[in-house]
């Protein structure tokens, strides 16, 4: 269970982002161009969040404290991004190859967010997936059997909150929605505080809120987006 | 480089070294100058060069599946005999498996 | 590049100006107008555009409105370039909506340029990383290079410090003699020596490198091989390498070989150098570019303004070039669609001219290397003439970034082509741009708006390969792959983006400033930030939270 389980795993957490990817990024270079600037700032809010944690001694292990700082970094983050973005909003609109990425506001917010999202699933399961192709197997000497696979989709579910978060929030701020702010900062926090619970292998105490709230607020951002319930209908039917 | 915008005599010209330099036991560039010469010899409208391009074409691509036959059948053959040959096997082996006869 | 990156610099007001002169032109009609125009541009890209918050609450309309369009435009005419019903009654209105088209045109090809580079310097990377990370010979240092005398053997981090320092200086020092005696026969035009000593050193890579890869490769996977099939590969490969990269070959080819070289260069220097020393050397080559290029009397600086004076390429042996070709209407064409504009004797079948050279534009017009550049020195005159009738290629300068030695003097550089001859036809054209404006004083107020320098930016048809020295891409892999060496790869993938967010940074500045830029040091100076931080703090916490499951 070594290599199957490897790109099996591989498949559950960045398939989806990786189709995203290719069907609605690849084909435009600005838009890889803001994707690799989100992910950069992702990098430099962790890193903001590492170095409170590291010089923070005696709350070294109290997982806890570290988490909510570097969520509220994050947000911090998402938020200078956000200001970035609309502030070279002008020079975008030169620059892009089809307008479309600064004539619906929401492609930004997609893009931008999916680079957060794909950084983050990719820093917290990459060292997981090495070691999953390497010769150990999970479970043989105690330990649960299912860390891999929930890991995957943990992570999966992150990169999509990450996602619709950025939809939301990029909206919010256009539109001083307040409340959608404080939902955005409220379940991420909801739901990485929860994966606190994943130390006890709690998983379906953390898997299953995890994936509604994803839903929530994959919903929400649909909403928010400009979709409607006739216009989902009209997508599926393929109308 | 590309050819598309050379005059034609160039074409030739360039087309006809890559496939005298392939005679020197380089099949590889006899690939090469199928794979890039191939639309000027039967995709482009035809101009007087063409024919001897496409003969060119030609010559290289029978060149470089001869050179692929060949080399498939020794690796083969090499691969298959290798630890039944012993000594004279090894004696020209680049690389011996550790672990495998 | 550069040209490039001016333009979008000054797009912003350019186009506002345009939009507004359209605008008020129009009177009236001026926002329906503007909606009317933009359409039949993206009309081909309608088909998955979903939501439009901006003007449309619900998608449905926002559906609707598409159809209209379509039909909006077929009714307008045929030309797609007009505006619409709007330029209907008077010729001139087509004139503000084409420029703006043709800007943003022009303009997206900034972006993508940085994707072009990108994508082989990411796949430089990834040929590093992956074989650091499955062929473990690439991972120990036993031997060293002649250029290494302290081998960072002792335990004590200071004397690890002082060897590392000291490697490094002997390296920079042999460097920067390589650099300049590279110099020095440039200026006497020792072309002969250079291409053998560029020949000599590609041909160690492409055979003795190349060989002691294979046999790594072979041995990390077991494979047994016999002596003739591997001469034979050797034999075919290294050929075919030499003929693309010194001689002529298809683009995608020779720049598959670039890459292989660089990857295979960086290699060496990951397995050679000490741990330390390979650090160091990071940092002191980044410097040391940074004097090269932007110093009055800097080697590099003199490399490249000599190549321009001499209107040549720098040796395809030292550069990636992507060679992106492409052809825009910049404002400033005389060859505009306008009846009035009498200024320029050719201007009467612009618009085919207009069509054709958008239709060519996916087809790469001069090659890289020296046949290009003394063809488009001996046409230079009769050129004016020519891009009316076809694509023909007019170099604007490129990016001109750096060049680096490493222990075998490979030397990479940027070329700037044909840029000084460019400044009088420039001269030319400006006063032709100006005659085109007195005669058509409506379109004058947007000419305004664009500084002089910038007009030269905005000329037509184009065609720019973007080239990146070799030894950018060595240094950059040789960063990753010693981040990756350490088995963490949390900390490659930070290097990674750090590295592509440097490059960025690069461009982007190239486009503030226009001149001749280092590209290693932003890339290197984040790389090594992120790679030390990356493993030093964030990698111990990042560990905690995997290993209990915790996601942030």
């Amino acid at each position: 269970m070594t290599l199957p389980e490897f790109f099996g795993c591989t498949l559950v957490a960045f398939g989806p982002p990786f189709s995203l990817f290719v069907f609605t990024i690849a084909n435009d270079p600005v838009r890889i161009i803001i994707l690799i600037a989100a992910a950069f700032f992702w990098l430099l809010s962790l890193l903001l969040s590492s170095l409170l944690w590291f010089a923070v001694v005696p709350l070294r292990d109290v997982l806890a404290f570290g988490v909510v700082f570097s969520v509220l970094f994050q947000e911090c983050f998402r938020y200078i991004i956000y200001r970035i973005l609309r502030s070279t909003e002008q020079g975008l609109h030169a620059v892009a190859e089809d307008t479309r990425v600064t004539e619906n506001k929401h492609i930004l917010a997609y893009v931008s967010g999916l680079g957060f999202g794909i950084i983050s699933g990719m820093f917290a399961l990459v060292n997981v997936l090495a070691d999953m192709a390497g010769p150990g197997t999970m479970g043989l000497k105690g330990g649960t059997e299912i860390f891999f696979i929930t890991s995957a989709a943990q992570a999966l579910a992150i990169i999509l909150l990450h996602t619709f978060w950025s939809i939301i929030f990029f909206n919010a701020f256009d539109t001083n929605n307040y409340g959608h702010i404080a939902y955005v900062v409220g379940s991420h926090l909801f739901v990485s505080l929860l994966t606190l619970l994943n130390a006890d292998a709690l998983y379906w105490a953390t898997l299953l809120p995890n994936y509604i709230v994803m839903i929530l607020t994959g919903v929400l951002a649909f909403k928010v987006a400009g979709g409607s319930a006739r216009s989902a209908k009209r997508f599926i039917m393929c109308q | 480089m590309d050819i598309s915008k050379a005059p034609n005599s160039r074409k030739l010209q360039l087309c006809r070294t890559y496939l005298m330099t392939g005679f020197a036991f380089l099949p590889f560039v006899w690939a090469v100058n199928v794979c890039w010469f191939f639309d000027e010899a039967f995709r482009k409208p035809a101009y007087p060069e063409q024919n001897q391009i496409k003969r060119y074409v030609i010559y290289s691509a029978i060149g470089t599946l001869l050179w692929a036959i060949a080399l498939t059948t020794w690796i083969i053959i090499f691969q298959t005999n290798r630890a039944a040959w012993g000594a004279t096997a090894d004696s020209i082996s680049f690389i011996i498996p550790l672990g495998s006869p | 590049m550069d040209a490039h990156v001016s333009a979008s610099t000054s797009s912003a007001s350019v186009s506002g100006a345009a939009a507004a002169a359209a605008a008020h032109e129009d009177g009236n009609m001026s926002g329906a107008s503007e909606r009317l125009e933009r359409p039949p541009r993206r009309q081909k890209q309608q088909r998955n555009n979903y939501g439009s918050s901006g003007e449309g609450d619900s998608p449905d309309g926002a559906v609707l409105t598409v159809p209209s369009v379509v039909i909006r435009d077929s009714t307008a005419g045929p030309s797609r370039l007009s505006g619409g019903g709007a330029g209907g009654s008077r010729d001139g209105a087509a004139g503000p909506s084409q420029q703006e088209i043709e800007e943003e045109q022009g303009l997206k090809y900034g972006a993508q340029h940085v994707i072009k580079l990108f994508v082989p310097v990411s796949l430089c990377m990834l040929v590093v990383v992956a074989t650091i990370n499955s062929i473990s010979f690439y991972n120990s240092t036993d031997v060293y290079l002649l250029y290494t005398p302290f081998h960072e053997l002792s335990p004590e981090p200071s004397v690890k410090f002082w060897n590392a320092l000291a490697n490094s200086l002997i390296l920079m020092s042999v460097v920067v003699l390589m650099t300049i005696l590279l110099i020095v026969l440039y200026k006497k035009r020792c072309y002969r020596v250079i291409h053998g000593w560029l020949i000599l050193s590609s041909f160690m890579l492409l055979f003795i490198f190349t060989y002691l890869y294979l046999e790594e490769l072979l041995r990390a996977y077991n494979i047994p091989m016999d002596y003739p099939t591997a001469v034979f590969i050797m034999w075919n490969f290294g050929v075919a390498g030499m003929m693309a990269i010194h001689w002529q070959g298809p683009l995608r080819l020779q720049q598959g070989y670039l890459i292989f070289v660089a990857a295979l260069m960086a290699l060496v220097f990951i397995k050679y150098l000490p741990e330390w020393t390979a650090w160091a050397v990071l940092a002191a080559i980044s410097i040391w570019d940074l004097v090269a290029v932007l110093s009055p009397r800097g080697p590099l600086r003199i490399l490249v303004e000599t190549a321009q004076e001499r209107n040549e390429q720098i040796f395809p042996a030292l550069i990636y070039s992507s060679t992106v070709i492409y052809t825009f209407m910049g404002t400033h064409t005389p060859e505009q669609p306008l009846p009035t504009s009498s200024s320029s004797p050719s201007s009467s079948n612009s618009t085919e001219t207009t069509r054709t050279t958008q239709n060519s534009l996916p087809s790469p017009d001069t090659a890289p290397g020296t046949s290009s550049g003394s063809r488009s020195g001996n046409s230079r005159h009769g050129q004016r003439q020519q891009e009316q009738n076809q694509a023909a290629a007019e170099g604007m300068p490129l990016v001109t970034f750096k060049n680096n030695l490493h222990g075998n003097a490979e030397a990479a550089g940027f070329t700037q082509e044909w840029s000084e001859n460019l400044s009088d036809r420039v001269a030319r054209r400006q006063i032709e741009v100006q005659s085109t404006q007195s005669t058509n004083a409506r379109r004058s107020n947007e000419y305004r708006t664009v500084p002089a320098p910038n007009q030269p930016q905005m000329e037509a048809q184009e065609e720019r390969g973007i080239k990146l020295g070799l030894g950018d891409f060595i240094f950059y892999s040789v960063l990753v792959g010693k981040a990756s060496s350490y088995g963490d790869w949390t900390t490659t993938i930070a290097c990674f983006v750090a590295i592509l967010i440097g490059l960025c940074l690069t461009l982007l500045l190239l486009a503030i400033w226009r001149k001749a830029l280092p590209a290693l040091p932003i890339s290197i100076t984040f790389g090594l930030i992120f790679c030390f931080a990356t493993s030093a703090v964030v990698k111990p916490f990042m560990e905690n939270l995997s290993a209990k499951q915790v996601f942030i």
